[in-house]
């Protein structure tokens, strides 16, 4: 199955994770989520245990923190969340209240191999919690007056500190408990929606947190929410939907960033900014992005375009554009 | 002839001295009730034979002394009355704290007066020194964060580790403006219940509407709102309605209306059909024309409706499904309403909520101030019921008249934050009494300071003598410590009261020093009695 097959749509949710050595990447789109064991030379469609009818839409993709171990995978579709317990070869369907709602995100708690917490944000009717694993599925939307979410980002120290975050089309609201109750962050409502939503690896030092737009780039808070600037205005502005941090971020706080269809990189923990380039042309725009190899001012990055196809690209950063 | 009534009047010193008594007898009832180690006051019933009413709040002790057979004292006592109620009805709790102020400052003040004091000048400063205790207790507020603290200081008001750990998870899952109602339980047990989305208090208008007819609810999903406050007392007034609702494809629909008649209602039951057009119909929540009209205004922004107001003439000739408000899901019970995932813009349901959230601010009427909280509560998404249980019919109503208010006051610590408990914050703030002392050269100033530092220490003294220890020696033990430390008296040993878990709601115990200090400065200028014939 080429790429052109297996990804037949405009947008597309991309995610890499290790297994046993090896990387397993996925392409959600609206036909579906394809799978690729070969860096994306090859892709599969990853639904094919299910034998389904129709094309099943999916909107996110994501892997548990110990997937290395527990090759755990959920993935958000219109109609609710499927899960995987092999890296992605077989999935089945999970219990959802209903009418299952369209997930357009999904995270992990950070300890999810023990606490077994997961959370679903929905187009439609806010956040989905799930204390078992994925098994089952219960609505928590305590003060969460915006229903449309449209990213989750959790505290790295969710286990002590309950924090998540939700991004909006109004805003940014944060959950201190567990995702029990939600509070309005004092995100500035002409900035909003809020399409993406990353939290810095340190945040119970540094209390950060970095919101894509829709339309007005990159916004950061240092104070968890109190107060948000914009950011790297010369080269971020537009949709920025993608927002990924290095794994070593106390030592390198790198921050990958797709803004308007450009990749840019941070050194700097978002106070600076540099647009990347790509090591061949990129026969469409880029639609989504995901980290390949480790962050840094060169790496391997698996894009979506478009045109719904999928490429890998090596992008450089020109060190001297800032 | 028969002689008119005369009105008799008293005057100094004899004014004071009376309505001290009266203070003292009503703050004598108060003062077990203060602290963690509390005694109650049992209070005779009027209306029944069941047992005395077992109570331990000061502000309904205070209501339950009607009046002191010495009308002079009455006087006296009404004061403290209306001290602790104002207290409570700012701040849910700190009716005792309030009380022993207002006494010290009554007393002392009297005194003072004998020896030649200007009563003017007292006051005046009296007053100053309250405005500096309430910033030095802004200044040291900590802001509630979680549901430990919460829990925390659910304690510090309750007393009761297990209510204290249900109050503080309910509140930190529905927020300080979330809605709670407090309920007897049907047990023992303390228990909770959540309802996400928003409702109202008004179910159906006729009961067959509800397709559910064991659980009396009626479920919509993707429901349509028509919103409006006009009588619809006419069939064919509803006619164009239905016409349109048909047309538009619109499958159910939950009809708001000032009043309906039982034609409209039979009109609507005779086109109900399941497969393509099912209605419900409640009346516009709240009472009165400001009430429906805020409720409204608070549908309208959460569905993305417009609401069809009788008094700007509006008919349903007019209406298009754009007119409609809209919902994810839509629920119809007997005597309520409610929706999950209004369609509303939710920008300008936040701005709407943040709107509201500023009146409610800046509102001084308790009523208005409560009628506000309860709109955000109700349009915030979510609410809890908490059933209170007990072994007893007594238990039950003490520990629910607890909870209800310690949810009260535990509102206002969520807004201002919460200072060192068990008198500690208020014993900190001499300090700053201290430098005004120094600082001015006239003796009723000097007086006014020095009596409101020995004023805002009494919480503490009470506390400590409530729970069996010699005050002065844990006074000056406390004295020695730093700020922000105090006595534990579960322990008996000195301690950083915040880390520990002893804590105050910062608005509690400025409310209730502001109240007592300008009720008693106010009292102070009492100078005649006046016994109007009964």
């Amino acid at each position: 199955m080429k790429p052109e097959e297996a990804l037949k749509a405009t947008y597309a949710t991309l995610a890499c994770t290790a297994s046993d050595g090896s990387r397993v990447c996925f392409a959600a789109s609206t036909s579906g989520l394809a799978r690729s064991t070969d860096d994306g030379r090859t892709w599969h469609d990853a639904y094919a245990s299910l034998d389904a009818q129709s094309a099943i839409t999916t909107l996110a993709v994501a892997a548990s923190p110990a997937f290395a171990v527990d090759r755990f995978l959920l993935s958000g579709t219109i109609d609710g969340v499927l899960s995987s317990r092999d890296a992605g070869t077989t999935w089945a369907t999970l219990e959802f209240p209903a009418p299952a709602p369209a997930i357009s995100s999904i995270v992990f708690s950070p300890n999810f191999s023990k606490d077994g917490f997961a959370f679903a944000g929905t187009l439609e009717n806010g956040v989905y919690c799930s204390a078992g694993r994925g098994m089952m599925w219960a609505a928590w939307n305590f003060g969460l007056t915006d229903l449309n979410v449209l990213d989750l980002a959790v505290s790295p120290q969710f286990a002590t500190d309950g924090t998540l975050f939700a991004a909006t089309e109004s805003g940014v609201f944060r959950s201190a408990n567990g995702g029990r109750g939600w509070r309005d962050t004092a995100f500035p409502s002409e900035f909003s929606p809020v399409i993406s939503i990353g939290v810095s690896p340190l945040y119970a030092i540094d209390h950060t947190l970095f919101a894509g737009t829709e339309e007005h780039g990159l916004l950061r808070s240092t104070d968890e929410g109190s107060h948000w600037d914009s950011l790297g205005e010369a080269h971020i502005s537009g949709a920025v939907n993608t927002i990924e941090f290095c794994s070593a971020y106390a030592f390198n706080p790198q921050i990958l960033a797709l803004a308007n269809g450009v990749v840019v990189l941070s050194l700097d923990g978002g106070d600076t900014w540099s647009t990347m380039t790509h090591d061949k042309p990129l026969h469409a725009g880029i639609a989504s992005m995901a980290a390949m190899t480790p962050i840094a001012p060169d790496m391997e990055l698996l894009l979506g375009l478009t045109d719904g196809s999928v490429v890998t690209s090596r992008a450089i950063t020109d060190l001297s554009d800032d | 002839m028969k002689s008119e009534p005369q009105s008799s009047l008293v005057f100094q010193p004899r004014t004071h001295r009376h309505m001290q008594r009266g203070v003292n007898k009503v703050v004598k009832s108060i003062r077990p009730t203060l602290g963690p180690t509390p005694r109650v006051v049992a209070v005779d019933r009027l209306v029944d034979q069941r047992m005395p009413e077992i109570l331990d709040n000061g502000a309904v002790i205070a209501q339950r002394i009607n009046e002191l057979s010495n009308r002079d004292e009455d006087a006296g006592a009404m004061l403290v009355r209306d001290v602790v109620e104002a207290v409570r009805q700012q701040a849910g709790d700190g009716t005792a704290t309030a009380a022993v102020i207002f006494q010290h400052i009554f007393d002392a003040g009297i005194r003072h007066l004998s020896v030649g004091g200007d009563v003017n000048v007292l006051r005046k400063h009296l007053e100053l020194g309250v405005c500096r205790i309430e910033e030095q207790l802004v200044a040291r507020a900590e802001p509630v964060v979680g549901g430990p603290d919460l829990s925390h200081l659910a304690e510090s008001l309750c007393h009761d580790p297990d209510m204290a750990l249900l109050i503080g998870e309910v509140l930190d899952t529905v927020g300080e403006y979330g809605r709670v109602e407090v309920r007897a339980g049907r047990n023992r047990d303390m228990t909770r219940e959540y309802v996400e989305g928003m409702y109202w208090n008004r179910g159906a208008v006729s009961r067959s509407m509800l397709t559910d007819q064991g659980r009396l609810r009626t479920e919509f999903i993707d429901g349509f709102l028509l919103l409006s406050d006009i009588d619809v007392q006419d069939p064919r007034q509803l006619l164009p309605v239905v016409v349109r609702a048909l047309k538009d494809g619109v499958k159910s629909l939950l009809i708001v209306v000032g009043d309906i008649s039982d034609g409209a209602l039979a009109f609507l039951a005779a086109n109900n059909d399941p497969n393509h057009f099912v209605s419900a119909v409640v009346k516009v929540p709240g009472w009165g024309k400001h009430e429906n009209a805020a409720a409204l205004e608070d549908l309208a922004i959460l569905t993305g409706g417009t609401p069809f107001i009788d008094a700007a003439g509006d008919r349903f000739d007019a209406l298009t499904v754009e007119h409609l408000g809209r919902a994810r899901r839509v629920w119809i019970g007997d005597s309520t309403f409610g929706i999950v995932g209004g369609r509303g813009d939710s920008k300008q349901l936040l701005r709407h909520i943040n709107g509201l959230k500023a009146l409610a601010e800046d509102s001084d009427n308790r009523v208005r101030h409560d009628h506000l909280v309860d709109r955000i509560g109700s349009i915030i998404g979510g609410s809890a019921t908490l059933w209170i249980g007990g072994s007893t019919e007594i238990q039950i109503e003490q520990r629910v008249e607890m909870v209800k208010r310690t949810v009260s006051a535990m509102r206002g610590a969520v807004r201002e934050g919460i200072v060192p408990g068990g008198g500690t914050a208020l014993l900190d703030c001499r300090l700053a009494l201290g430098t005004m002392i120094r600082d001015t050269p006239h003796p009723d100033a000097k007086a006014a300071y020095r009596i409101l530092a020995e004023a805002i220490a009494q919480p503490f003294r009470t506390i400590v003598d409530n729970a069996g220890y010699d005050v002065a020696e844990t006074l000056a033990r406390v004295n020695q410590s730093d700020e922000g430390y105090g006595f534990d008296v579960n322990t008996g040993e000195i301690r950083s009261m915040i880390p520990a878990g002893i804590i105050d709601a910062a608005a509690v115990q400025r409310s209730a020093v502001r109240c007592a200090v300008t009720a008693a400065a106010l009292a102070l200028t009492v100078e005649a009695l006046v016994r109007r014939p009964r």
